[in-house]
């Protein structure tokens, strides 16, 4: 074990960096699975600091339907048994709110549809949401992101299948939980309802890289960001530093060719400043 | 008579250097008792003896061989333990600091080649210095450059994260921790084991790994592997190995049960919380108990003293949860001192029962 130690060691090395290459070779392989542009609205550049010179975007993407409680509405019951999980206990129930409290979430993929009707339907809610805590910024139509989440399941190729447009539908692995919701207010006929849902609790891959030979605009608007004075939060104190892409309200500057590929792992292709 | 020490390892030979030491020291009581009287031929012959075993296992193993040597060689053994930790903070540091500057196969090359560097280092220390200090900082330093390598490749790549890097990072650690004898290493292999196997029962039961830590049932499936490891692991020339995976198999087994018998709603178990509560907690005080039989017979201090410590524990939970909200505070922590004292007639009990069986 003395002298093997060491070169059994050196070998797993090896190997690990090798697995983790080819897969993504067999990733980048052949035609993308999905090819699309998105924006700076969609893939906002993610926050970054001095210790960290790797540049990534940040996927951004609508995880709540304005002015519903339910976070998305087409994710209901129906849609959650479909993915496997137990919903046989009627959502009025005793317990139901610590059975499905307790449901451990599954992994599935989600299809996020770009600049489609499903974001027609979400930005007129948006408009027509009355102001409050729920209701989306006011200046959703230029800064917002135009990613909405249409569907889940466990097959991605049968998503593809239902969702046949690679450059307007991704179809990206996710972590999916049921949801129990007691509707108060404010929610019509169905006040004081119990509802079962399913909630999207995080996209899997949802920073992308920007390697070097593609980080060149990037790098011209993080130095921009970083001369913003940076609006005090209560976790920012008066540190300097750049400003949370998030707290951006203007119209995107740059266009990003980004592509899933055989995993549904994504890749920046192309970064483009935009006029 | 020439001194043949007959074993290989430095615990061994540290072992040997202080029975010589506490010999001496109890022959020196004796003879002033006047208990013995070693004539001037043996005396000599005795400490010749003894100088040449010492000088030879000092020249082969860097033994400690006085008190105030052992004392400079546990300050070593922190200030190692907090270099390694520190350079591995510097690595990750200094990558991440300039890694936006290298071309995307620039990043890969460098990655991968860091552990190995680090793992070259380990080798040449090893051989030029016997006590291993050295060595178990560029040890720490190459597990550290493995697990930032196989980060930022994930992140470089935006791979979907996967549990097989934790078995990656285990091997490698393991393998270091048995080539050079190094417990740190082991511990380090020991925590990549466990959550590799706890994501692996989560798939398994439909939970993705990234949640293993919301259900600590998924801890009970490395726990049981680490003690059968204890068992079946061949350690030869490592004494320190065994007890230190059932230290850990212990430590994971009770932290994963404590959590569970007091928060019963992040069990798999389709049971009411309460009900998921009440069968852990009873299994909590069966498993303490046998881990202090089963310590105490086997001369098992690490089982002893982790069955003691959660049993203590875990009655002091209870308690908490039966008593706190009514009964007065002095009243409260008078039981539970009373309580302490019941285990200390306990384990005193048992200890002279232990004592009368070996004598």
């Amino acid at each position: 074990m003395r002298r093997a130690g060491p070169i059994l060691a050196a070998a797993v090395v090896v190997v690990a960096n090798a697995v983790a290459l080819v897969g993504v070779a067999r990733n980048r392989a052949g035609e993308p699975e999905a090819e699309v542009f998105l924006t700076e609205r969609e893939l906002p550049l993610a926050l970054w600091t001095e210790d960290n010179t790797g540049a990534f975007l940040r996927l951004e993407w609508q995880r709540k339907f304005p002015g519903s409680k339910i976070e998305t509405p087409w994710f209901d019951r129906a849609k959650l048994a479909s993915l496997g999980f137990d919903c046989s206990y009627p959502a009025e129930g005793k317990d139901a709110r610590e059975r499905y409290g307790r449901m451990v979430p599954w992994r599935a993929y989600v299809v996020l549809e770009y600049d489609g009707p499903a974001w027609h339907r979400w930005l007129e809610a948006a408009e027509a949401a009355p102001e409050g805590k729920d209701a989306p910024r006011e200046n959703a139509r230029v800064s917002a992101s135009r990613l909405v989440p249409i569907d889940v399941g466990r097959d991605p190729d049968e998503l593809r299948r239902l969702y046949p447009d690679r450059s307007r539908c991704l179809i990206v692995p996710a972590i999916v939980a049921p949801r129990w919701t007691l509707l108060e207010e404010g929610e019509g006929d169905s006040a004081g309802k119990a509802v079962l849902s399913g909630r999207i609790q995080y996209i899997l891959v949802s920073e992308v890289h920007v390697p070097k030979h593609l980080g060149a605009p990037l790098a011209a608007f993080r130095a921009a960001d970083a001369a913003v004075p940076r609006p005090a939060g209560p976790r920012d104190g008066d540190r300097p530093g750049p400003p949370a892409p998030q707290r951006r309200h203007t119209p995107p500057r740059y266009e990003v060719l980004l592509r899933y590929g055989a995993h549904h792992e994504p890749w920046v292709a192309e970064v483009r400043p935009l006029p | 008579m020439a001194f043949d020490p007959g074993f290989a390892t430095r615990e061994d030979a540290q072992r040997r250097v202080d029975r010589i030491r506490a010999f001496r020291e109890e022959l020196a009581e004796l003879e002033r008792l006047g208990v013995v009287a070693l004539d001037g031929g043996q005396q000599d012959r005795l400490r010749r003896f003894h100088e040449e075993a010492v000088a030879s296992l000092a020249a082969r193993f860097d033994v400690d061989s006085t008190e105030a040597e052992r004392r400079l060689s546990l300050g070593m053994r922190v200030a190692s333990f907090l270099g390694a930790i520190a350079l591995s903070a510097a690595v990750y540091f200094f990558f991440y600091r300039f890694w936006g500057s290298l071309s995307t196969g620039a990043q890969v090359g460098v990655l991968a080649a860091a552990p190995l560097a680090a793992l070259a280092g380990m080798e040449l220390a090893a051989r030029k210095e016997r006590t291993l200090y050295v060595a178990g900082i560029l040890g720490l330093v190459a597990v550290a450059c493995f697990v930032l390598d196989l980060n930022v490749l994930g992140a470089t790549f935006n791979l979907t994260p996967t549990p097989g890097a934790f078995l990656a990072w285990a091997a490698f650690a393991g393998l270091l921790a048995y080539a050079y004898g190094l417990q740190l290493l082991l511990l380090a292999a020991i925590a990549g084991f466990t959550v590799f196997f706890s994501s692996q029962v989560s798939s398994w039961m439909h939970c993705p790994w990234e949640f293993l830590g919301e259900r600590p049932e998924n801890l009970f499936l490395p726990a049981v592997l680490l003690l059968l490891m204890a068992a079946f692991v061949p350690s030869r020339g490592l004494p320190r190995f065994p007890p230190l995976y059932r230290a850990c198999g212990l430590i994971v087994l009770f932290l994963a049960l404590f959590v569970v018998s007091n928060w019963g709603w992040a069990s798999y178990v389709p049971w009411p919380s309460g009900t998921v509560e009440a069968v852990y907690q009873l299994t909590s005080f069966a498993l303490a108990g046998v881990a202090i039989v089963v310590g105490s017979r086997r001369g098992w201090r690490e089982v002893e003293t982790a069955g003691t410590a959660f049993l203590a524990l875990s009655l002091f939970a209870r308690f908490f949860d039966w008593w706190w909200d009514w009964m007065p505070r002095w009243l409260f922590f008078l039981v539970i001192g009373a309580l302490a004292v019941a285990i200390l007639l306990a384990l005193r009990r048992l200890r002279s029962t232990r004592h009368r069986v070996t004598a």
